[in-house]
């Protein structure tokens, strides 16, 4: 809550600290310098701008005043006092001039002498002191009115010369350099002596004398470099004109900084990120512009450094306070989105709770019938491993001395890479018969942890299996430990004042949040990927518009066959080339889908696919529990169009097969009938004795009752899920299985052999698994084939009791050691051969059908496989 | 009615239903021999084909079906001895297969006295 309101506050915060630091910085002059460059190069700009006319007359003395006899400084006096002068004012006070010729002078013409001498001041008050001006940095901008020397008061010379005209209270004053540097009229003495004055230059006007010496002072202003008689000059005029340079209040200046941080900030955080800098440019120009105009038409200086410094400031605080919104937001995102994505695949809970555990090893245990199992994991920066969860066992039943995982037989499983079988005891538990094995448990190059177990051995303990499934377990168990040992790693981290100080890590950057979810989304994206590959039907799955998402692997085969490329292809060309329909009709399927939500089945009908495919298009609705609240708006609520190409020739002899069920048990009823029927007309009968009618009778009402069962069980059967029942016993035609087992045999023969059937004409059903029973007989003649000689026959024979279907299948044949095939039919390790390892399934299998399999083989002969099915009976179940 | 004693070999799997054949053929002054499957009733046969005037038979029999012995009297013995094959399959390929094995005449079950002695009459006349 209170990052909110913090984060609600920011701006107006932001705003308040800008307004507090920049009115210490005006009160301490901070940025001075930067605003009186502005003001130098806005004078320097101001040439063009028209003052008003000068008031000033500035004559230069070439040769020094030191160079100037008294007579001709009097010719010079009497020359410029001929043109009624309001004043005249000699800047340093001839060095070659007596009292008596001050007071003369002074008394004859109305002149204003200084001196660069504080003592000559006050000499008969005629002389005032010719004041260096305050040096502001390294440039003269100002003048003073009065100068303090010693506790004395000194008139400067400027305020002096004008001071008949106008007092002047101020202490400092800005010199008006506006106009440019030829603004004062400048001429040389030698001129005025030579009577090249003009009544426009001089009459009414102050005329300033000064030397030009080039030893005199230069300085710079604003102007740039200007001796010290034209600065002067510019003084005078500024005071004669009253217009010198005002600077803003400073209270004034806040005021303006305050109104222009609100009015940034309001404007700048409406607009749209891209016009941002734009719109602060536009502030920097318009304020330039102010200042500019305020300065040289108003003569007020606005110190626009001030506020340029402001807006600048404004501008970092937006684009500060946008990052960091940015950052939250995008943080909020990784961590919902990575917290998210982290419980739909496995919650934290799982992590921190045993349960789960506990369900892991009860599964393994039962699924493997383990008798006793624990899981452990290393200890971090230690060589011993820590139980997770045991059952049946604990880890005070593995001796301290075996604890380590460093050493045997954990260094040898690990070598092993997989199960590894003990021989000595490991678990310490009081059992002889059971066998113990120790896995590593390795994901990602680590050994994450380590799995024991013991296990029974009976009878039909089949050792390469269970190792094989062992290993198939301990891949998944290993990743869970991973991830749970990176969820505790960072439980510590989060923990760990310290740890976070030295990797100056104060919270999960949103990048690593990303980098996680992202993580997690590849693999749950690999993850679905897999499953959709892994489907029996071909599938695609389009966007709303008919835009191919993901093809699965099965489809891709399929379409690749056929010439179709699915991803130049829409939904609707989908539809029109594999179903065959026109274009007007697959666009009206597709807007049934779209508008209806719902699902259409179209017939398969392309040359290049087989009968008995159906394809399933239906819409795919968005969860709204799985949907972000900020997620994209999707019209109709849909996510898209999944196209399932569906084999239904499995369905089809799913229902081939119950028909055959049917019609079997249907002659069996019609013998029922027919005895019934009989009995009947024969209880009828006038030849029948009453002992015999009373048996009849006896015999009608049982065969009734016979019927009625006969009924139920075919309604049994008939409703009985093929589908989900694939390992299930069910009445079988052997001989259409058998049939399909043969073409599909002869399809992939490599040399000449003939298979003949000696099929019964009729036969019963057998006891068996519809899909199994057609792969028992393909494993058996496939090694028959392979072992066939070219051109030689298989025999198939059938022959039917009432309980039982009696089978020999032999070739004539190379033929293996009968000892040998007998080994492989015994054995219960891998086999290198596959038709071996089917061959031995297939035994298997028709064992597990209450059936009896023998086979021999005779080398130069070939090889035999007699074999029983039971048959079908009513009453059988 | 035919009132000449013939001689009639019933082949049928099923107990009751051969029994009341049995039963209603010899009420009507048949001969009746019954048998449960196809071997039985070729063993019976091999001895006394020459007595016998009709063969009922039944297709669907364990052991040995009505087909195997259908080609074993035609084929190997050459006999024209009559032959009314009864089936549960009520399917017309089934018929004609049957009848292109040699059969005279295929019933179809369910059956009943009428029905059963109407289809082997014609023979028996003969």
């Amino acid at each position: 809550m209170t990052q909110i309101n913090h984060q609600r506050y920011a701006s107006l915060w932001v705003g308040i600290s800008i307004v507090l630091v920049l009115g210490l910085a005006v009160s301490l002059g901070s940025f001075d310098r930067f605003d009186r460059w502005l003001y130098d190069e806005m004078t320097s700009h101001s040439r063009f701008i028209d003052s008003a006319p000068p008031q000033v007359l500035l004559i230069e003395v070439e040769t020094g005043f030191e160079g100037l006899a008294v007579k001709k400084w009097f010719s010079l006096l009497k020359e410029i006092n001929r043109f009624k002068p309001a004043a005249i004012g000699i800047n340093i006070l001839p060095w070659n001039w007596s009292e008596k010729n001050i007071k003369q002078a002074v008394k004859k013409y109305p002149l204003t002498l200084g001196s660069s001498r504080p003592e000559n001041y006050d000499l008969k008050k005629h002389i005032s002191y010719s004041a260096v001006p305050p040096v502001d940095g390294i440039s003269y901008r100002q003048q003073m009115h009065i100068k303090h020397i010693d506790s004395n008061d000194y008139v400067v010379f400027e305020s002096a010369l004008t001071e008949h005209i106008k007092p002047h209270q101020d202490e400092k004053y800005f010199i008006n350099f506006i106009g440019g540097p030829g603004r004062i009229p400048v001429i040389k003495h030698q001129r005025v002596l030579n009577g090249g004055l003009v009544d426009e230059l001089v009459k009414d006007k102050v005329v300033l004398i000064g030397s030009e010496l080039p030893l005199m002072m230069k300085m710079l202003s604003p102007l740039g470099m200007m001796d010290f008689s034209s600065y002067q000059a510019y003084a005078v005029d500024t005071l004669l004109k009253h217009n010198p340079i005002r600077m803003i209040h400073p209270a004034l200046l806040l005021i303006v900084i305050m109104l222009l941080v609100v009015l940034m900030l309001v404007t700048i955080l409406r607009i749209p990120d891209r016009y941002q800098l734009m719109s602060v440019l536009g502030f920097l120009l318009l304020t330039m512009s102010a200042a500019y105009s305020s300065y040289v038409f108003s003569q007020l200086w606005l110190m626009p450094g001030y506020l340029l410094i402001t807006e600048f400031s404004v501008l970092l605080a937006v684009l500060f306070l946008r990052s960091r919104y940015n950052q939250h937001t995008l943080q909020s995102m990784a961590f919902n989105s990575a917290a998210k994505i982290e419980n739909r695949w496995l919650s934290e809970n799982f992590y921190s709770s045993d349960v789960h555990w506990n369900h892991i090893a009860n599964m393994v245990t039962q699924t493997l019938s383990l008798e006793r199992t624990i899981f452990l994991e290393r200890v971090e920066n230690d060589h011993r491993v820590r139980e997770i969860k045991a059952l049946n066992c604990s880890l005070d039943d593995i001796s301290e001395m075996r604890r380590d995982y460093q050493r045997t037989p954990y260094t040898t499983a690990i070598e092993l890479g997989g199960a590894l079988k003990l021989e000595r005891k490991y678990l310490n538990i009081d059992a002889d018969d059971e066998t113990q094995y120790l896995v590593p448990l390795n994901f990602a190059g680590n050994i994450q942890g380590f799995w024991a177990l013991t296990i029974k051995q009976t009878e039909d303990f089949d050792e390469a299996r269970l190792i094989d499934a062992i290993e198939q377990f301990a891949l998944q168990i290993s990743e869970l430990l991973y991830h749970r040992a990176e969820w505790k790693k960072n439980q510590q981290e989060q923990q760990s004042l310290m740890m976070q100080l030295l990797q100056m890590k104060f919270e999960e950057g949103a990048y690593d949040s990303i980098q996680h979810s992202i993580s997690f989304l590849t693999h749950r994206l690999s993850v679905m990927e897999s499953l959709m590959d892994g489907l029996e039907s071909s599938a695609i799955l389009y966007d709303l518009f008919g835009r191919v998402v993901h093809v699965n692997k099965s489809m891709t085969d399929m379409l690749v066959e056929i010439d179709l490329v699915p991803y130049s292809m829409t939904a609707v060309d989908m539809i029109v080339s594999l179903s065959g329909c026109s274009m007007l009709e697959a666009r009206n399927y597709l807007s049934y889908l779209i508008l209806e939500q719902g699902s259409i089945n179209i017939p398969v009908k392309h040359d290049g696919v087989k009968t008995g495919y159906m394809m399933m298009v239906s819409a795919l609705k968005s969860d709204s529990d799985l949907e972000d609240g900020e997620g994209e708006v999707r019209p109709f609520e849909l996510i898209g169009i999944l196209c399932e190409l569906v084999d239904m020739t499995r369905i089809r002899e799913i229902y081939a097969q119950k028909e055959k069920v049917v019609e079997h048990m249907s002659g069996w009823l019609r013998n029922d009938l027919s005895s019934i029927s009989m009995a009947c007309d024969l209880v009828q009968d006038e030849r029948i004795t009453t002992e015999k009618r009373t048996g009849l009778l006896q015999l009608i009402k049982q065969k009734v009752l016979e019927l009625g069962s006969n009924f139920e069980q075919v309604n049994n059967i008939v409703q009985q899920d093929l589908v989900s029942r694939l390992s299930s016993k069910y009445p079988v035609d052997y001989i259409d299985a058998l049939k399909v087992a043969v073409s599909e045999v002869k399809r992939q023969q490599k040399k000449p052999v003939e298979i003949d059937m000696h099929v019964p004409f009729c036969s019963p059903l057998v006891m068996a698994s519809p899909k199994e029973l057609r792969q028992t007989f393909r494993a058996l003649l496939k090694v028959l084939s392979a072992d066939a000689l070219e051109d030689s026959h298989i025999d198939l024979r059938m022959n039917c009791d009432k309980n039982e279907i009696a089978f020999e299948f032999n070739n004539q044949g190379f033929g293996i050691p009968d000892e040998q095939l007998q080994a492989y039919l015994e054995s219960h390790e891998n086999l290198e051969s596959d038709d071996y390892q089917d061959l031995r399934q297939a035994a298997s299998q028709i064992k597990g059908w209450d059936g009896e399999f023998e086979a021999s083989s005779v080398i130069g002969e070939g090889m035999r496989f007699r074999f029983t099915l039971k048959a079908f009976q009513l009453n059988d179940e | 009615m035919n009132k000449q004693k013939k001689n009639i070999v019933i082949v049928e799997d099923d107990r009751v239903l051969r029994e009341l054949s049995q039963m209603a053929l010899s009420l009507e002054g048949n001969q009746v021999e019954v048998f449960e499957n196809g071997r039985d009733g070729i063993n019976y046969l091999k001895q006394h084909l020459a007595e016998v005037d009709l063969l009922l038979l039944d297709l669907f029999m364990p052991v040995l079906d009505g087909v195997h012995v259908l080609n074993w009297l035609r084929e190997e013995q050459q006999s024209k001895l009559p032959v009314v094959v009864m089936t549960a399959m009520g399917d017309k390929l089934t018929e004609q297969n049957i009848l292109s094995a040699g059969a005279d005449k295929v019933i179809k079950k369910p059956l009943d006295m009428d029905k059963l002695i109407t289809s082997i009459n014609g023979f028996l006349d003969k």
